[in-house]
């Protein structure tokens, strides 16, 4: 690797830096490997069997219901759990025989705000700074740097977080994950309970940290979110991974290719039953909108242009009133269903439902 | 070599954090600092140096016996010592517990009776006179002028000495040990009326007047070096308290809250050694210790106006011995409790029985055998009378080398405890 170092310092232009960033990136080690990695809790198989390679420089989406095994997965990989079987690197680092030097290169943004509320923002940057092994200058600087990349209010800096609003409680999280500049940067759900702006700024940050050439791991069950910010998804379910790819060739290697949402008036099971018996259709889902009040058939078809004409007849039929018709690609969640066989509710529901 | 600083600096971190969570939060700061302090000022204004109590069981009295003796009477030297040895045995039959001493002495010599006193040996001691038995017996006579000699009647003095360092147990005794002397003198009168009037009303009234009864004058022993004021040695007594509350309340939370919060799941994802937060707490806590003792003193300086003996590097001593002790059972409690609140609630139903083991509140000798016995086991026990050793009697750490050595060896051991328990507590995560 020196001799690239060399090279590029030879060669100051844009060209070579991007160059080298290139080679770096193709010769760096997978940034996190999973390794047949299963985990227990009692009877309950949490993780079972996983292998997955998580490459220098992307963005990994975990995308599952919870209960899924996400949160397992990522506790395994920071160390805080023990894997049962398998082993897990984080760049090369077996994170359990070389726990030090593997958590150096991690962090870690959790959903919930885990910082000292009774400590200002730049007192808790500081601290998490400090133990994670940045001190002195170093950390005077990344603490500057950070406050203008998370996008910290000035008069907010020396508030107590407690005094803090949600959103820049969550920017001080965020800061506190990535105070020690890690390679790897784990984030579970985090734009879970925030306002749509807050949400696109929070996409904007964690684009910002992959172009600064960081490897993150987004859990999450938003499938909107995995499909605008992630290289490649892996799909969870039932503590395996069910599915991984690029968000665009998952949904390539549907059968289907097409979805009808149908916006209908009144609930009517004979509707979706005399739908799902017509040729063409794959599946039919049910979604509701308490905000609009709408009742939605997703239909899952080969070919829209075919199925259209049978599907609007077959309303008339049983005589439900159609409000709105449109067509659209399928989305994640079409791949989630068509890999588990059940709709991310579904999911959330049994797990919910498992934990109890 | 950078381990180690980096070791160092995350520890500072992790204190000066604490304290941070400490000194903002208002209801936490009652409770670490001035709770204790509220408790000395309401002790001091209640009891206000008197109190006592009714029991005199498990008290500790030396016996200084002169009688028997050489004494001169009537220009003879005779030596009897019957009656000193009946007072004895008297003593012996009530609850108290009896030590022979042969000379009352002074502080410094290790067999005398004020030696025993000034080492809390003894709770108070009795000096029954040379000529007590000569007294009694009516052996001093008079000479009329006509060669003959008529009994002359003198009042034995039996020297009753206390230890005031213990106000209230001091009174205890001094009043126990009246009633034994005077039931003594009593029976005494009783006995050589009856025996020598042989129902004449005359020869009883002659024996009346000639059976002085035994005189007992109290005393407070000479051992303590500072003004003997209830408050001076109450300041010093109530430090076992305020240690036990600043420990066990401040480490008793720690992984609790860390756990709560959930930053300890985030500190475990730090390339953290897991030493650096026990040892970054434990300073933490004993920083809080130290500030609670230092501001109860200063409350008895600033209010109470105490003058007290400020060996303050044995004081430090004591106290750093004494915080292992504090913060051990905290790390059992924070390491087990489920969260911060159920970790408050048991440190609460620890803390408040143990003060009143520590001899703050009430003298020890009040405690039944058990209690007593259990309340010397407790270490915070052992601060207190140590440092009320130090800093009212005047003694040195040498002279509290026992209790010294104990309060290290309980520390070490529940701070291995405490050690074993997070380290566990943290592996669970």
């Amino acid at each position: 690797m020196r001799f690239l170092h060399t090279w590029r310092d030879r060669h100051e232009s844009l060209y070579g830096r991007f160059f080298v960033a290139r080679v770096e990136r193709r010769m760096a080690p997978p940034a996190v490997v999973f390794e047949h990695v299963t985990r227990c809790f009692g009877d309950v198989v949490a993780v079972s069997d996983v292998t997955l390679t998580i490459e220098s420089g992307e963005i990994l989406g975990l995308l599952g219901p919870n209960g899924a095994g996400k949160s397992t997965l990522t506790s395994i990989a920071t160390g805080l759990l023990a894997p049962d079987e398998g082993t897990v690197t984080i760049l090369g680092r077996d994170i359990r025989r070389e726990r030090e030097e593997a958590k150096r290169l991690i962090g870690v943004v959790p959903q919930d705000i885990l910082v000292y509320d009774y400590l200002t923002p730049i007192e808790n940057i500081q601290f998490f700074g400090v133990m994670n092994g940045v001190t002195g200058g170093r950390l005077r600087r990344r603490i500057s740097e950070l406050i203008d990349f998370v996008g910290l209010d000035e008069h907010a800096l020396n508030q107590q977080v407690c005094y803090l609003s949600g959103g820049m409680r969550r920017r001080v999280n965020i800061a506190c994950g990535i105070v020690h500049n890690p390679e790897v940067v784990f984030l579970d759900e985090p734009t879970v309970g925030l306002d749509p702006n807050s949400r696109l700024s929070l996409w904007t940050l964690i684009r910002q940290l992959n172009d600064a050439g960081k490897t993150v791991i987004l859990t999450t069950h938003l499938m909107d979110e995995a499909e605008e910010l992630c290289d490649r998804v892996a799909i969870m379910d039932r503590g395996r991974v069910v599915a991984l790819d690029t968000p665009e060739r998952l949904m390539d290697r549907m059968e289907t290719r097409e979805a009808i949402e149908v916006v209908v008036q009144d609930l009517s099971e004979e509707y979706a039953a005399a739908v799902k018996r017509l040729d063409g259709v794959r599946k039919v889902t049910l979604e509701t909108s308490e905000a609009e009040s709408t009742l939605t058939y997703r239909i899952l078809v080969e070919h829209a242009e075919t199925a259209l004409p049978d599907i609007v007849s077959a309303a008339r039929e049983v005589g439900v009133r159609i409000r709105e018709v449109r067509v659209t690609t399928p989305s994640l969640a079409d791949v989630f269903l068509e890999f588990t066989g059940r709709t991310l509710a579904e999911a959330e529901l049994e797990g919910a439902a498992g934990a109890e | 070599m950078k381990d180690v600083r980096l070791f160092l600096i995350q520890t500072f971190h992790y204190s000066k954090k604490s304290f941070k969570r400490l000194t903002r939060n208002r209801g936490a700061m009652f409770f670490v600092f001035l709770f204790p302090v509220v408790m000395l000022l309401l002790l001091g204004w209640v009891f206000g140096g008197e109190g006592g109590g009714s029991s005199v069981g498990n008290i500790a009295v030396g016996v200084v016996n002169l009688d028997g003796q050489p004494t001169l009477v009537n220009g003879t030297e005779v030596t009897n010592g019957t009656l000193g040895d009946l007072l004895v045995d008297v003593l012996k039959s009530t609850n108290f517990t009896t030590v022979r001493v042969s000379a009352v002495g002074n502080t410094e010599t290790n067999s005398t009776a004020m030696y025993l006193l000034s080492h809390r040996e003894i709770d108070a001691f009795l000096v029954i006179p040379e000529n007590f038995t000569e007294c009694l017996s009516l052996q001093y006579r008079l000479d009329v002028g006509d060669g003959s000699t008529v009994p002359l009647p003198i009042s034995p003095v039996v020297r009753i000495v206390v230890d005031p360092t213990d106000p209230v147990a001091s009174q205890v005794v001094k009043q126990a040990l009246l009633g034994v002397v005077d039931g003594f003198s009593e029976e005494y009168q009783d006995r050589i009326i009856d025996m020598n009037s042989t129902g004449d009303p005359v020869q009883a009234a002659y024996m009346q007047f000639l059976a002085h009864p035994v005189r007992a004058t109290t005393e407070d022993a000479d051992i303590a070096v500072v003004q003997l004021s209830w408050i001076n040695f109450m300041v010093p007594g109530t430090l076992g308290i305020v240690i036990l509350w600043a420990g066990l309340s401040n480490s008793a939370r720690s992984l609790a809250q860390e756990r709560e919060r959930g930053t300890l799941n985030r500190l475990m994802v730090a390339p953290v050694s897991p030493a650096a937060l026990l040892v970054g707490e434990y300073l933490y806590t004993l920083v809080v210790i130290l500030l609670s003792a230092a501001l109860a003193l200063a409350t008895g300086v600033v209010v109470f106006d105490v003058s007290l003996n400020w060996d303050l590097v044995a004081l430090l001593v004591l106290t750093v011995l004494v915080s292992m002790s504090a913060v051990g059972p905290g790390l059992i409690i924070t390491s087990l409790a489920k969260n911060a609140e159920a970790a408050g609630s048991i440190q609460t139903v620890v803390a408040i029985p143990l003060q009143f083991f520590t001899g703050g509140f009430f003298p020890l000798f009040m405690l039944p055998p058990a209690g007593q016995a259990f309340a010397l086991a407790l270490p915070y026990t052992q601060y207190s009378m140590a440092v009320t050793d130090i800093m009212v009697r005047g003694l040195g750490l040498a002279d509290v080398g026992p209790a010294m050595v104990y309060i290290t060896v309980v520390g070490v051991v529940l701070m291995v405890v405490g050690v074993i328990t997070y380290y566990r507590a943290l592996r669970r995560i």
